[in-house]
Parts: C-alpha cells; sequence; structure tokens
C-alpha cells in the first residue's frame, strides 16, 4: 500500500487529479501544506475529495488545517493527523509517493 | 595550454573549458602530455566518442560506451582491454580528456 | 549481490520546465550503471519530454531528448507511459521518440507499489 502525499492546491496544480487517477487503486491520500485546500467542503474542487472519501482514506495534516484558519470549513469524512501521526502514516504504508 | 598563437583555457587536470575549441591539434597536444601518440585507433575512439556525446548529449559509462563500439567499431574492438591499450589507467578520462569533451562524472 | 533495489523514476514535468528532465534521465543512467533494477514512467506533461523532433537551440537549452535512447543502451527497458496523460495530451504512441509500455492508472498503481524505491521529478 503506498501512501500518497499531496502539497499542492487544487486550484494552482493537477497534481490532486493525477494523484486521484492512480491512487484509489490500492493507497491512501494525505494531503499537506497548500493541497490541504482541497479538503474545504463545498468549493469548485470539493468532489474531488468527496468522490476520492468513497474509494480510500484521506488524511490531512491537522497543523497546516489551523494555520490557514481551516478548521471549520473541511469536508465530512477527512481523517486529521498530527506531526506524529504522519509519521506514524508514513510507516504504516510500503512507500510514499510525493506529487508536487 | 598554448596551441602554437592561441591560448586554449584548460581546468586544473587539463580538461578544455570550452569545446568549441577543440580541434585536432589540440587532441594531439592534450595526447602528448598523457604521454599519448595518437593513432589511427586512436582517432576512430575520439571520433566515436565526440559523435555518440553529440548525438545522445551525454558520455557514458564505460561499459554502455563499450557496448557502442562493439557495435560500430566491430566486435573485436568492442572489448575493455582494447580501450585500456590505447588509453592507459583510465580510458574514459583520458580519451574524453583528448576528445575535448568533459570529465565523466559517473566514470567507472 | 543482494543489494540491487527497484527504483522507479517519475516524470511529471515538461521537458523544458527547470531541470527535471536532465536530472531524471541522469538519476536513471546512474542507477542502471549501478545495477539497480531501473524503470521510467511519464506522465502529465512529463510526456511532453518524449516528444519526436525537439530542436531547444533557439531558446538555448540543451535538448534532453536525445539521451532517450540511452536507456535502452544501459539496459532500462521498463518505460512507462500513462494512457491518461497521452490522451489528454491528443498524443499517441506515433509522436514519441523511443518505444514505450502505455499502461492504465491501475498498472501504474501497481507499478509504484512494487518498488523500493522512487524518486520524482
Amino acid at each position: 500500500m503506498i501512501l500518497h502525499t499531496v502539497n499542492k492546491s487544487p486550484a494552482r496544480s493537477n497534481c490532486l487529479k493525477s494523484c486521484l487517477r492512480i491512487a484509489p487503486h490500492g493507497g491512501a491520500l494525505m494531503l499537506i501544506e497548500d493541497g490541504v485546500y482541497a479538503s474545504v467542503n463545498n468549493t469548485k474542487h470539493s468532489q474531488l475529495i468527496v468522490d476520492a472519501l468513497t474509494r480510500m482514506q484521506v488524511f490531512v495534516l491537522e497543523p497546516d488545517i489551523k494555520a490557514r484558519g481551516l478548521s471549520g470549513l473541511l469536508i465530512p469524512g477527512v481523517s486529521l493527523v498530527g506531526y506524529p501521526g504522519f509519521v506514524e502514516l508514513t510507516q504504516t504504508y510500503d512507500t510514499v509517493q510525493s506529487w508536487y | 595550454m598554448q596551441l602554437g598563437r592561441t591560448f586554449i583555457p584548460t581546468d586544473r587536470e587539463g580538461y578544455l573549458k570550452d569545446l568549441n575549441q577543440w580541434s585536432n591539434e589540440a587532441a594531439e597536444k592534450i595526447a602528448a602530455r598523457e604521454g599519448i601518440l595518437l593513432t589511427e585507433c586512436h582517432w576512430e575512439i575520439i571520433t566515436l566518442l565526440r559523435s555518440v556525446h553529440q548525438e545522445y548529449g551525454h558520455t557514458p559509462i564505460t561499459r554502455v560506451f563499450i557496448k557502442i563500439m562493439s557495435k560500430r567499431l566491430g566486435k573485436e574492438k568492442g572489448k575493455s582491454l582494447y580501450l585500456l591499450k590505447l588509453f592507459p589507467d583510465s580510458p574514459m578520462r583520458k580519451a574524453c580528456k583528448i576528445a575535448g569533451l568533459p570529465k565523466p562524472t559517473n566514470c567507472m | 549481490m543482494s543489494n540491487t533495489k527497484s527504483l522507479l523514476i517519475v516524470n511529471r514535468h515538461a521537458p523544458y520546465d527547470g531541470m527535471y528532465a536532465k536530472e531524471a534521465m541522469d538519476a536513471a543512467l546512474i542507477g542502471a550503471a549501478f545495477n539497480q533494477k531501473v524503470s521510467v514512467m511519464f506522465m502529465d506533461d512529463g510526456v511532453y519530454q518524449l516528444l519526436r523532433e525537439q530542436a531547444p537551440a533557439d531558446i538555448r537549452q540543451k535538448n534532453t531528448s536525445l539521451t532517450l535512447p540511452m536507456l535502452d543502451m544501459y539496459d532500462i527497458n521498463n518505460v512507462y507511459v500513462e494512457r491518461a496523460s497521452l490522451q489528454a495530451r491528443n498524443l499517441t504512441e506515433e509522436n514519441l521518440l523511443i518505444p514505450v509500455q502505455v499502461i492504465d492508472s491501475v498498472q501504474a498503481s501497481e507499478l509504484l507499489g512494487q518498488q523500493d524505491i522512487i524518486l520524482n521529478f
């Protein structure tokens, strides 16, 4: 199993879309840095994560959510993890694939 | 390096700084500094090395260059021993230096 | 030697977007020079690296596509291109400089899953 990390906002880059073509076939998604904007509900790009959630787990890095004031705006079903949780995830999965 | 009236800049190890300043005379002079008198066999390798570099934008590792030698110069010449005889000690480095190409970074 | 690892080079950038293409190629060839099991995958704008007849002299860039045929010389036979990336750019294998294996997203996912090391460019 692969942990896919995305660190770019979906409004600026195709990283998330590309990742989501591949990731659901045996992997989980971890949104970090500006990648966390994809987890905001009711935006032009929310559907990507809403659909992804039906097929895989989606984690978001809590410090990045807090830093950007997004705490109350998230799509239900995404899992918040802190730095220790992120480290743990990288150990749980076989490989980490970063999309940047 | 002084060549007739022209001065050709090289680095400390003697590799040409500007590959465009290479000429047959420059090659002979660099070779002489390495203690090599260029024969037809040497020129064959130098010409091949330059055309491979031109064609692929890359100087291959020894093993791969020998494969190319074998394909283009014939099997009897596609041997590391053959290359080593012509350019003793570190063949790819010496051949590149004489051919006016950058020092191979991935030399093995 | 048992320290042979599988190494996948992932190319997602267009050829003259910074140094990605050249560095990816260097990494692939060096990996092969050290007898690692190297595969290369192109997706997104990375597929543009494979186009025939690139001539970047006038933009003062080195033609990175020249080095592509070296993959074969280094015995790197596993060169993959993601189908959706080709289709999204109206490209087919005909447009590409070297022979490749076109794979779908499930196969791409499997490919990623099989690697010891993945390097992204």
